[in-house]
């Protein structure tokens, strides 16, 4: 700003002077306004100037009448103003005590106001504490319908879930049931298939037994065929083995079922001839 | 991630594998796996491929047929069915050659291949190998080095190799039969003699010859010597001879009959029928001391004595109760009993090397067969068909009985599996052949 002013000194000057005038302007103008009352005051003055001399006896008796009933007023006027006066303490006196009273009524009326406004504060506190209060029963009350809606949807829940549970065990039990029939025709088919093939040597295998633990593929391709226990003769256990490969592949089911008998075990035991 | 961090991490990872590993160990172990229990399977006669041995080397071959050899070993012990040569549907010579799915289609446990490789002036080289078909497995497999002449034993002793190598059982075709047989000579007049042949019958060699009869070969337990009886000098006696030494010596010569010697198990003994007393009786000859002990005194006749594999009994045969039947008597001496009271005819026993069955002559509607007692359940069982079988003796294995029948009035010796179920006659031999007599194992092993 100041650089401004340095580089245009002119234009500073220039506007450093209007704003002079203007304030100048400001004043005076203000000055102006009061000259016209001034002038009112001097034609006043004027008037009085234009009286003649006969009217002035008569306005100097006039005058003194005026003068002795101004005195005689004024007495009357003192005694009035005394009276008055009084008049005017007594009213004054009664304006206090009114006032005095009106402060007390006030007072009072304030002291009211300020009882009401208590009570009132407190009917509201109260009020409020009611609704409160009613709002948390309210609130309990909604609570605990919810919860005693929520118990009895789980309690729904649980008996379907046991219910649901029950249906299933039994489906289960008679799945069960139904693969463990499945589940001994394989086996039995897988005995048959088994034995068609067993060729033990002879003299060989009488009172021996040995187990094997096979694991199929599906379509029952024998993959693998471990002697688990071994009957202590080899050829018997390798006539159990010839056995099972050469019946491979075995009937086995499919799906969920084959997976019941993915491995089985076979124990050979040649029953008594 | 530093190293250092991922080394841990990797470390628990292992820790989680390990973990569910162990649970499922654990099932595993709790889900035992369905059992099927197989009860019904057959017994008899496994099948087996031998495919002929091919031969490699310059010269001429081999005069014997090794793969033929092994085959007949087999199928004669009844304990295999060998497949025809003509149903193969490919004849490797070596593993590398087998292709298992030839051999399973056609339902061939076992397979034997192999080649004899000449080695020049009649030496050669045997090799074979047994593989199971359906395990695609090498069993076993040898070279064996051998010689022209020795070209059917070292046959006996590969089928020896395979059959225990499949039945678990020592294989017995490497072992010996004696016989006795009689043969016209240019004179006119019989010569008796008693041989030793394989055991199917080849390689007859002559022990003794003699114009006279010989009678009642019997092994000792060591298969070096034969005890006979001799007629000799028209009069019986008892000998023992080396087999491969030729050296003999005269045991037993009482007055009247010296008969049916039988070897102890031990070896020590004999057990004799000997008549110097009266009438046939049993008697134990100690060899060492030459001491000799009698073990019945009846006024029947008691005699072909032989001893149970326990050394603890003799059994014989006896005419005391009327007609031929079985009894036996402890070998230190002792109360005689009856064993064989099937059929009005038991004769001849012979005790199975396990002393479970004891093998006799049956005669029954005038036909004579070989029998089989069971000594455990006394439930007896005919082998032979008959008609004129006689003298059977057990294959040291127990898997065969040899004897004796008349085919066309003439002997020859024939064998029966254990089972009934395969009978051959073994062939070659020469003139009226009788009184077979199998060897024990040789003590090669």
């Amino acid at each position: 700003m100041f650089q401004i002013l340095k580089n245009n000194p002119l234009a500073a000057a220039i506007a450093i002077g209007m704003h002079l005038v203007i304030i100048l302007l400001m004043i005076f103008g203000l000055d102006w306004w009061e000259k016209p009352e001034a002038k009112r005051f001097k034609a006043n003055v004027v008037q009085a100037t234009v009286i003649d001399a006969a009217k002035v006896d008569a306005e100097v008796k006039k005058l003194k009448l005026a003068d002795e009933n101004k005195k005689k007023k004024k007495i009357n006027e003192a005694k009035k103003l005394d009276d008055l006066k009084k008049k005017r303490e007594l009213e004054e006196k009664k304006l206090a005590d009114l006032k005095k009273k009106r402060k007390a009524e006030e007072a009072k009326k304030l002291k009211l106001e300020k009882e009401r406004k208590l009570k009132e504060a407190e009917a509201k506190k109260r009020k409020a504490a009611e609704e409160k209060k009613r709002k948390a029963d309210e609130e309990k009350k909604r609570k605990a319908a919810a919860e005693k809606k929520r118990k009895a949807a789980e309690a729904k829940k649980r008996k379907e879930a046991e219910q649901r549970k029950r249906e299933a065990q039994l489906r289960a039990e008679m799945e069960a049931e139904r693969d463990a029939t499945e589940l001994e025709l394989y086996a039995a088919r897988i005995q048959e298939a088994i034995e068609m093939e067993w060729l033990r040597p002879m003299g060989v295998g009488d009172g021996l037994s040995c187990t094997l633990r096979i694991r199929m593929a599906a379509g029952g391709s024998v993959i693998a065929a471990q002697v688990v226990r071994s009957s202590g003769s080899s050829a018997f256990d390798r006539s159990a083995e010839a056995a099972v490969r050469k019946a491979d592949p075995l009937p086995v089911p499919s799906g969920r079922l084959f997976e019941k008998m993915r491995t089985i075990d076979l124990e050979f035991a040649p029953s008594g001839e | 991630m530093n190293l250092h961090q991922a080394e841990s991490d990797k470390t628990d990872m292992r820790k989680i594998l390990l973990f569910l590993l162990l649970c499922l160990m654990h099932q595993q172990a709790f889900a035992a796996p369905l059992t099927i229990r197989i009860t019904e399977g057959a017994q008899g006669a496994q099948p087996i491929a031998v495919v002929p041995f091919a031969f490699t080397g310059g010269g001429q071959g081999p005069s014997q047929d090794i793969a033929e050899i092994i085959r007949a070993d087999l199928a004669r012990s009844g304990m295999f069915r060998p497949m025809p040569v003509e149903d193969m549907l490919s004849r490797p010579k070596n593993e590398r050659e087998v292709q298992y799915k030839d051999w399973r289609v056609l339902k061939m446990d076992n397979l034997v291949v192999g080649e004899v490789q000449s080695q020049g002036s009649g030496k050669y080289m045997v090799k074979f190998q047994l593989f199971d078909v359906f395990k695609q497995e090498r069993l076993t497999g040898y070279n064996v080095p051998t010689t022209e002449r020795d070209l059917r034993a070292t046959a006996h002793h590969i089928a020896d190799i395979i059959y225990e190598k499949i039945t678990g059982k020592r294989g017995a075709f490497s072992t010996k039969v004696a016989y006795v047989t009689s043969v016209g000579t240019r004179s006119g007049k019989k010569n008796i003699v008693l041989q030793v042949a394989d055991a199917d019958g080849y390689n007859p060699q002559t022990i003794v010859t003699s114009t006279e009869p010989l009678m009642s070969p019997s092994w000792s337990p060591d298969g070096r010597s034969l005890a006979y009886v001799s007629f000799e000098g028209r009069k019986s006696s008892i000998y023992i001879q080396g087999v491969y030494t030729g050296k003999r010596q005269k045991i037993a010569s009482y007055r009247g009959i010296n008969g049916a010697p039988s070897w102890s198990p031990d070896g020590r003994k004999l057990a004799l029928t000997l008549s110097k007393d009266g009438n046939p009786d049993i008697y134990v000859l100690d060899l060492q001391s030459k001491s000799l002990s009698r073990l019945t005194k009846h006024y029947g006749i008691d005699t072909e004595p032989t001893w149970s594999p326990d050394g603890k009994s003799i059994a014989f045969t006896s005419s005391r109760g009327g007609q031929p039947q079985i009894y036996k008597v402890p070998a230190f001496g002792g109360k005689v009993q009856r064993v064989s009271y099937k059929g009005k005819y038991n004769a001849r026993p012979a005790y199975s090397p396990d002393g479970k069955l004891l093998a006799m002559v049956n005669r029954k509607a005038g036909s004579f067969r070989i029998a089989l007692l069971d000594l455990k359940t006394n439930s007896m069982r005919l082998l032979s068909p008959g008609r004129l079988d006689e003298s059977p003796s057990f294959a040291p294995n127990g898997s065969m009985v040899i004897y004796a029948t008349k085919v066309r009035g003439k002997g020859e010796l024939a064998a029966v599996s254990i089972d009934g179920r395969v009978k051959q006659r073994l062939a070659l031999q020469v003139g009226d052949v009788r009184e077979p007599a199998w060897s024990p194992f040789s003590r090669s092993r």
